[in-house]
C-alpha cells in the first residue's frame, strides 16, 4: 500500500471489508479530524489503553465528539495514523536490551519519512507520546543516519539546533537557576573544545 | 509540541534511541555541536553498537580501529619525548603530556568501552612478541584491569599473539557470548601448544568456531571435539584419537565441518586406513564425510542426498 492511500482520511465506506470493524475518531489539536480502525490503533499503547477505558460501542464512535490529541496536530497526527494504518496487526517489538536492536527502515516508511526536519521531530515526539515502539523506531533511526559523516557544523544544521551564541542568550541563566551541574556541564565541554573538540576518535 | 521542534527538544527516550543509532564516531561530533546535546548524551547514556574493535600494539604504538553503526574510526597513539601523540583519523595529533603512550590507549579504551550495553560483534588484538616486544604485557596487565570483573561480551575473538595471551584475554570474555576464536601469529612462526590450559577455559568450551593459524597443537584431538567448525594443525594424529572425534561428529546435530593439518601420524587403522569413507549420522538425513591425504585429514557432514548410492563404507 502506498503512502497516499493508506487509508487515514475521507474513509471510503464502501471500501470498508464486510467484518465489522469499528473505525474511532480523532481530532487533532487543529481541529482536522480523522477515522483510525480499531487494529491500527493497537499500534499506539496509549490509544490503544485510552479507547479500551472509554469502552466506545459503534454508536458512540459515530454520535459521539472525536476523540481530541491536544498535543499533536494535524498534519503529524496524519503520518502517524497512516503508518499505523499500514502497519496494523504487525507484532509489536518487545526491547529487551538483550541485543543490540537492528532497524531496518522499510520502503513504506522510507517514503512517508521523506518529510522536512522539524516535522519528522514532530514525528518522534508523537510516536513517543502515543507509545507507538515501532515508529519510533524507524524514525530515530531515520534521523541518527542523517548524521553520517557531517560535522558538527553540519549537524547543528541538519538538527536545527541553536548555535552557542543564540543558545548562551537562550538558556544559560535558566539551566543554571535549574540544575546544580550545569556549571560543571559547561566545563567539561569547554575543556572538550580546548582540547580539540574530541578526546579519542 | 510546539510549531517548531530541533533534535533537542524531543524527549529524553527518542533522544537516546537516536545517540544510540548514531554510531561512536558521530555520537562524539554531536558532543561538539552544543551544550545541550552534550550534557543529554551524558545523562542519556546510550549504547553503542561496537561492531568491530581492533587494537594493535607496537614497542613504540598503539593503534585503535573501532567500527560503530558502519562507521570506522582509527587512533593512532605514540611514544614522544613528553608523552604520547594522539593521533585521531579526523583531526589533528595532540600531545598528551606526561602519560605514557599505553596509558594513553588504556584511557582511549575506557571511553570506548564505558558506552558497551550489547555484544560486541569482533574484537582483535594484535600482540605478537615479533612486533611489540615487552610493551604487549604491561598493555595486557593493564587492559585486565581495566575490564575489572566485568567480562567483555564479544562474538569474536581474534589473536595475532601468543598462547599465554590467549588464555589470559578468553578469560577476560562472558563464555556464553563467546562463538568464534581466530588464533594466528605474525610472520611465519610456529608456536607449539603442550599444555592444556587454555583448553581448560570455559570460553574455549563454549565457542562453536576455531581457526588456527601458525599454532602447532600438542594435545589429544578429543579437545577440538565440540567445535561446529575448526581448522587446526596438531603434532600428531592417531587412529584411536580419529575413532573419537568420529564418535561425535556421528552424533552431533550441528557438527559441520573440521580441517585437521598434521605433522605426525602413525598408519592408521580401520576405519581410517583408505583416502575416503562416509559413515552414517545418528541424524538420517546426514552423514559424516572423511577424507585423509598426506598431510590433513577432514571430516564434514553432510546431507544424505550427497551421498552416492552404496557409498556407506569405503567409497
Amino acid at each position: 500500500m502506498s503512502v497516499e492511500n493508506a487509508p487515514v482520511v475521507d474513509v471510503d465506506e464502501a471500501a470498508i471489508p464486510v467484518e465489522k470493524k469499528m473505525y474511532y475518531r480523532f481530532e487533532s489539536n487543529d481541529k482536522k479530524e480523522f477515522r483510525v480502525s480499531e487494529l491500527a490503533i493497537q499500534q499506539s499503547e496509549t490509544l490503544n489503553r485510552l479507547v479500551e477505558a472509554m469502552g466506545y460501542t459503534s454508536e458512540d464512535v459515530e454520535n459521539k465528539p472525536a476523540i481530541a490529541i491536544e498535543n499533536i496536530d494535524g498534519k503529524t497526527l496524519k503520518l502517524v495514523f497512516q503508518w499505523c494504518e499500514h502497519h496494523k496487526g504487525e507484532a509489536i517489538p518487545v526491547d529487551d536490551g538483550s541485543v543490540p536492536k537492528i532497524v531496518e527502515i522499510p520502503e513504506f516508511d522510507a517514503k512517508l519519512m521523506d518529510i522536512d526536519n522539524g516535522l519528522l521531530f514532530k514525528l518522534i515526539w508523537a510516536a513517543d507520546y502515543l507509545n507507538i515502539v515501532q515508529l519510533l523506531n524507524v524514525s530515530c533511526k531515520k534521523v541518527a543516519n542523517m548524521a553520517q559523516g557531517k560535522t558538527p557544523a553540519q549537524l547543528r544544521r541538519v538538527y536545527l539546533l541553536p548555535s552557542d551564541e543564540e543558545d548562551e542568550a537562550a538558556k544559560r541563566a535558566a539551566q543554571e537557576a535549574q540544575d546544580p551541574r550545569a556549571r560543571e556541564v559547561e566545563e567539561e565541554f569547554e575543556e572538550r573544545k580546548r582540547q580539540g573538540g574530541n578526546s579519542f576518535f | 509540541m510546539s510549531s517548531t521542534i530541533s533534535l533537542i527538544d524531543l524527549p529524553a527516550l527518542p533522544l537516546k534511541h537516536i545517540f544510540s543509532y548514531v554510531g561512536f564516531r558521530s555520537l562524539h561530533r554531536l558532543r561538539q555541536v552544543s551544550k545541550p546535546i552534550n550534557h543529554s548524551i551524558d545523562t542519556g547514556k546510550p549504547s553503542i553498537q561496537i561492531d568491530d574493535l581492533r587494537i594493535k600494539v607496537t614497542s613504540k604504538s598503539v593503534q585503535i580501529m573501532l567500527k560503530s553503526s558502519g562507521q570506522n574510526s582509527c587512533l593512532e597513539i605514540k611514544e614522544h619525548q613528553n608523552g604520547a601523540i594522539v593521533s585521531p583519523n579526523t583531526s589533528k595529533p595532540r600531545i598528551q603530556e606526561k602519560k605514557s603512550f599505553i596509558d594513553c590507549s588504556i584511557e582511549a579504551l575506557q571511553h570506548v568501552l564505558k558506552h558497551r550495553k550489547f555484544p560486541m560483534g569482533q574484537i582483535k588484538l594484535e600482540l605478537d612478541n615479533k612486533y611489540s616486544e615487552s610493551k604487549n604485557s604491561e598493555f595486557l596487565e593493564k587492559f585486565q584491569k581495566l575490564l575489572g570483573a566485568d567480562p567483555l561480551r564479544v562474538e569474536e575473538f581474534h589473536l595475532e599473539g601468543h598462547g599465554h595471551q590467549a588464555v589470559q584475554l578468553l578469560k577476560l570474555f562472558e563464555a556464553k557470548t563467546l562463538k568464534t576464536i581466530n588464533l594466528s601469529r605474525y610472520g611465519h612462526y610456529f608456536e607449539e601448544i603442550s599444555n592444556d590450559s587454555l583448553m581448560q577455559l570455559e570460553q574455549w568450551k563454549n565457542a562453536k568456531t576455531l581457526n588456527s593459524r601458525r599454532k602447532m597443537f600438542n594435545v589429544p584431538l578429543q579437545n577440538f571435539a565440540h567445535f561446529e567448525t575448526a581448522t587446526v594443525l596438531v603434532n600428531k594424529i592417531t587412529t584411536q584419537g580419529l575413532g573419537y572425534l568420529k564418535e561425535i561428529y556421528t552424533q552431533s546435530l550441528s557438527f559441520k565441518e573440521i580441517i585437521i593439518n598434521f605433522m605426525n601420524s602413525d598408519p592408521l587403522e580401520k576405519p581410517f586406513e583408505g583416502k575416503k569413507k562416509v559413515f552414517r549420522c545418528s541424524d538420517p538425513n546426514f552423514a559424516l564425510f572423511f577424507s585423509s591425504n598426506q598431510m590433513c585429514i577432514r571430516f564434514a557432514r553432510v546431507p544424505i542426498k550427497d551421498v552416492p548410492i552404496g557409498g556407506f563404507g569405503k567409497l
